[in-house]
């Protein structure tokens, strides 16, 4: 699994979204973008 | 991680979420492993990626699964891809949050805060609840109190801080 650093071209992805919308990055260009991973629902584990 | 509906049933516990939470359900966490968040144990860690205007990588936070990212942080990065972004004045009021006792800053949905609540009537203790998506003031209150996040249940006792349902913590803050 490659890890990523600052600098990188971002991989671009479309995922389904609970909006009933898909949601495509490069479709955001022009955007700031923040993807968050959050595993567990940010509960406390 | 997590498929569609399972998303629609969070998301409505908060009486809904205007950003689209996206599922990296199937192929399972194929995402993830693109952006190498991916853990061996099948889900994610906690990552934060900031992706600007042109689709480069700007900030990459990757936390340690038990503690949760500060937002400020997140903040002051998406204003560097913002610098004339003015953020909107608070205006929140806390002066009018109850103090005294146990005040349970919480939410309807929150696991621990419904254990807390059991036990508080298990044990017969008084406390006040306080929703901190409904009371104004509250939401900004326990940011404050937990480095600017949302963080729920966080206990006020008597003036004294505790973030989290911890029984015993709970019980030497009111004997103190």
């Amino acid at each position: 699994m490659k890890h990523l650093k600052v600098g990188d071209r971002a991989p671009d992805f479309t995922l389904p979204s609970h909006l009933d919308t898909s949601v495509k990055l490069s479709n955001l260009r022009g955007k700031a973008v923040v993807i968050a991973f959050f595993p567990l629902a940010w509960t406390p584990v | 991680m997590d498929h569609v509906p399972c998303l629609k049933a969070w998301t409505e516990t908060f009486g809904g979420i205007h950003y689209p939470i996206l599922s990296d359900f199937w192929p399972h966490g194929d995402v993830a492993k693109k952006y190498g968040v991916l853990r061996s144990e099948g889900y994610t860690e906690r990552a934060i990626f900031i992706i600007d205007d042109a689709g480069i990588i700007r900030y990459i936070d990757i936390h340690d699964i038990s503690e949760q990212p500060d937002n400020r942080i997140l903040f002051a990065e998406l204003k560097k891809l913002r610098p004339n972004y003015q953020e909107p004045e608070e205006v929140a009021d806390t002066s009018q949050l109850p103090h005294g006792g146990i005040v349970m800053y919480c939410t309807k949905w929150c696991p621990e805060c419904r254990q807390a609540r059991a036990w508080f009537t298990e044990m017969m203790m008084p406390y006040t609840e306080v929703d901190v998506m409904s009371i104004p003031g509250a939401d900004t209150q326990v940011r404050e109190w937990n480095n600017g996040n949302l963080t729920t249940p966080t206990f006020d006792i008597n003036g004294q801080i505790l973030t989290g349902f911890n029984r015993e913590r709970i019980t030497q803050l009111l004997k103190s």
